[in-house]
């Protein structure tokens, strides 16, 4: 703060905090998104006597939970003006890495998880040096990931399951703490607090959306852009790989085809949930509501029998319309 | 000439509040050129607009030829014998010239683009201009003065009556001005009427017949051009006669130097450029456009490979600059691209401001709210921002309050030493003296500025001494009240004079 700012710093003017937190709660954009995620479940729940159930609802939550966690990763990517299409690959790549190492090599479990883990964040770091260092979009070099990727996992494999024979192992994938709550709802939270808080309360969430939201400003600011955007990538990479070891739990095996369409669901949500596909605007809030907005859909549309061709087209037909609506919100904004 | 072509009486418009246009009459004759000046928001916009047919008059009429017209758009004006050439070229980089000219008119035949036809459109429309630009180039690929040919042939398509041509020469050199100028006059003998807005105060007696002066959205006098003088237009243009400003403007040559230049040379653009900033010291640089004004900042700034020469921050000389370090060091930059390089649109204002501090008066990693509060809350209340709340995205805010955002967004981070590349860009006349005050009372309290403006009065009025920056070399030196808006612009005009 240089002196003749500070000379010049008026007794801060009062804030009026109510009116402020009460137009924070009207301006808030999620609020019509989770009026409408409630409207939803009303819906759901008087067309299906089973839907509402405790068992139906935790069966939504174990499968929000693993492309949920993506979700939250893909938002900082979209944020930052960026997108992962490898994510379904990077899962299945995880998932064989995983049987491979453990069942053919004995490599120590935990050791064998580092290692997967380790992977993913290199080749995260490989597409985010790309974009940054040598100017290739991400939606290429992840769009070739998301051939590579598989097709590496598929080699692994030789496209076989590999049963991964662990009593604990089988537990952190499908487990109950307490006897009820999922373990795999667990990280799910976790996941969502700990990027929801990087995203608002870190100064590097706030340069992904600095990033995202004007790339030039933001160097000229001094933020390092380039790097900002390889560790995003990086994340993006580490939550598909900690999905693809997840399923892998459920299963108990690694496997390459699992996690087809991955991308789809964790781009999906992000978007319902308002996040601006062209960078700079998004909230882990958002995203939140838009996984369990697309979980229960999936869910409602298997309790009601729909037909699992009908029900791609349902999806596809959602992700568009949540685009417009986008789309339609931000235009009728005042723009002074 | 006697003969009228366009007739405006009593054109207003308003918005909102505030009256852009008040009751204004202009009348072009056949084979006309006039100039139309006047500071930014005077009005000059706002009238090529309503004759243009982008804006619908709120009062008044307008006459084509003996005809009251009123425009439904843009494109009716131009069907009707109106063409603009804007000051931002809408030309698409990868189509050909021929397909530029005819941009929106493609001739078909048979559901395909009739090409020979598109040609010969295209070849009609340059040979009025008189100029060999080879109609199958990739626009992208010429030199800008050809991409402002193409832009003016694009215009000629349909063979307007009226031409009005915005800032036409403000991307070209000397030599590409004085070709564009003799082009002008020479669309004018065969009877086209011309509105030509410029800044260039030297262009208008080598182009124009008339000049029209807008203040305030009035019009304040419409001379010939032979019956008037330079200064008595700058006292219309104005609205002053230019007494000493109340800056108190200091010699700081004795002040320790924090920044020193010495060669620096980018290739075509600086060809050795050296000189000191001091403590507390408001320094102008004024050239006009394409002098190297913003290469040198941006050499200075860590943003060109391709420069050379030193540079050194209180005595120590940085190599290897890049924007981070020199924030480091306490040197911030503004762009003269205030959307494309300034501000974040989506973010708020509280956000915008911090983007520079974070990580270097405030932590690296967490952010502290309150600590960040009191920071926006103070540059806020010093800048007079105004906001309905710090959270309001600054995108929807004014382009002054845009500016101040991101000057403050410097101050925020506890900069030393600014470089401004024309800070007061697109910014209304009030927010304009807030900025001024502002980089005075920084001098005050020590903060040092490099002041780069097209606009030579505000040179003139802010800055303690000024470097005229001339085909990348500085020229002169003015301290002080040495620095008068009419010595800047005659010097920063020299060259152009002996060419």
């Amino acid at each position: 703060m240089t002196n003749a700012l500070k000379d010049r710093s008026l007794a801060a003017s009062p804030r009026a905090s109510f009116t402020e937190t009460l137009g924070r709660i009207k301006n808030w954009q999620s609020l019509g998104l989770l009026i409408v995620l409630v409207l939803f479940y009303v819906a759901l729940s008087l067309a299906s006597p089973l839907f509402l159930t405790v068992g139906n609802q935790l069966a939504i939550l174990q499968n929000a939970a693993f492309f949920g966690i993506v979700a939250f990763a893909m938002t900082l990517v979209i944020v930052s003006g960026e997108i992962d299409i490898s994510v379904g690959s990077m899962a299945a790549l995880s998932s064989s890495m995983l049987g491979v190492l453990v069942v053919k090599q004995g490599v120590p479990f935990f050791v064998a998880v580092i290692l997967v883990m380790v992977v993913a964040v290199a080749f995260g770091g490989l597409t985010g040096v790309l974009r940054s260092y040598f100017g290739v979009p991400t939606f290429i070099s992840t769009l070739a990931l998301f051939l590579a990727l598989r097709g590496l996992a598929q080699l692994l494999t030789n496209n076989f399951p590999m049963p991964i024979p662990s009593e604990a192992f089988f537990y952190w994938g499908t487990g109950k703490l307490f006897g009820t709550i999922p373990v795999a709802a667990v990280y799910f939270v976790i996941a969502a607090i700990i990027i929801g808080v990087v995203a608002q309360k870190t100064v590097f969430g706030r340069s992904v959306y600095a990033v995202g939201g004007n790339a030039k400003a933001s160097t000229l600011s001094g933020i390092p852009v380039r790097r900002v955007k390889i560790v995003v990538m990086m994340i993006s990479a580490l939550a598909a790989s900690v999905a693809g070891l997840l399923q892998s739990a459920q299963l108990s095996s690694g496997n390459s085809t699992i996690a087809m369409g991955l991308e789809f669901d964790a781009i999906a949500a992000s978007i319902i949930g308002g996040t601006v596909l062209s960078g700079g605007k998004g909230t882990i809030v958002g995203t939140l509501i838009g996984v369990v907005f697309i979980a229960a859909l999936l869910n409602g549309m298997v309790l009601l029998g729909v037909n699992p061709y009908a029900q791609q087209v349902v999806r596809g037909a959602v992700v568009l319309i949540a685009v417009l609506v986008n789309v339609w919100r931000t235009r009728r904004a005042p723009i002074s | 000439m006697n003969h009228v072509i366009l007739k405006c009486r009593g054109l207003t418009k308003r918005f909102g509040t505030v009256t852009a246009l008040n009751a204004v009459d202009f009348e072009l004759h056949r084979g006309e050129v006039r100039a139309l000046l006047g500071k930014n928001g005077a009005g000059k916009s706002t009238i090529v607009n309503l004759i243009s047919g982008s804006l619908t008059p709120d009062e008044g009429t307008i006459e084509l030829d003996g005809q009251k017209v009123s425009w439904s758009g843009p494109r009716a004006a131009q069907a009707g014998g109106i063409a603009v050439v804007h000051q931002e070229f809408s030309l698409v980089p990868g189509l050909s010239v021929a397909e530029n000219i005819t941009l929106g008119r493609w001739p078909k035949k048979g559901g395909f683009v009739d090409q020979s036809e598109l040609k010969a459109m295209a070849r009609k429309a340059l040979a009025r201009l008189d100029v060999p630009i080879p109609l199958t180039a990739e626009v992208g690929l010429l030199p800008l003065a050809d991409q402002q040919l193409v832009e003016i042939a694009k215009a000629l398509v349909d063979e307007p009556q009226v031409l009005i041509l915005d800032e036409p020469t403000s991307a070209l050199n000397t030599h590409e001005v004085n070709a564009l100028l003799a082009l002008i006059r020479r669309l004018a003998a065969t009877g086209m009427s011309i509105i030509y807005v410029s800044h260039r105060m030297k262009e208008i007696p080598l182009v124009a017949d008339s000049l029209t002066v807008l203040r305030d959205g009035q019009e304040i006098g419409t001379h010939d051009v032979a019956n008037i003088s330079s200064d008595q237009v700058a006292e219309l243009i104005s609205g002053e006669d230019k007494s000493a400003s109340d800056v108190t403007k200091r010699d700081r040559t004795a002040a320790p130097a924090v920044l020193e230049v010495r060669d620096i040379k980018v290739p075509h653009r600086l060809g050795g450029v050296s000189f000191s900033l001091h403590e507390g010291e408001v320094l102008g640089i004024a050239g006009l456009l394409g002098s190297g004004r913003t290469e040198m900042l941006e050499t200075i700034f860590g943003l060109r490979d391709d420069a050379t020469g030193e540079v050194l921050i209180k005595g120590q000389a940085q190599r290897r600059r890049s924007p981070r370090k020199m924030l480091n060091l306490g040197v911030a930059y503004t762009s003269e691209d205030r959307k494309g390089s300034g501000i974040v649109p989506l973010l708020g204002i509280a956000e915008n401001l911090l983007l520079s501090a974070r990580g270097r008066v405030l932590p690296k990693f967490w952010l502290r709210s309150r600590e960040e509060a009191k920071i926006v809350d103070t540059v806020m209340n010093s800048m007079s921002v105004r906001a309905s709340s710090p959270q309001q995205e600054i995108g929807t805010l004014s382009g002054g309050n845009q500016q101040k955002g991101v000057i403050g967004r410097a101050l925020a981070a506890g900069m030393q030493v600014l470089l401004l590349d024309e800070p007061t860009r697109g910014v209304d006349l009030h927010a304009k003296a807030q900025i001024y005050g502002l980089i005075r009372e920084l001098a005050d309290s020590g903060v040092s500025s490099i002041f780069v403006s097209s606009e030579l009065e505000e040179i003139a009025e802010v800055c303690d001494r000024v470097l005229i920056l001339r085909d990348g070399l500085v020229h002169e030196e003015l301290i002080g009240s040495q620095g008068t808006a009419e010595r800047i612009l005659a010097l920063a005009m020299r060259q152009e004079n002996n060419k």
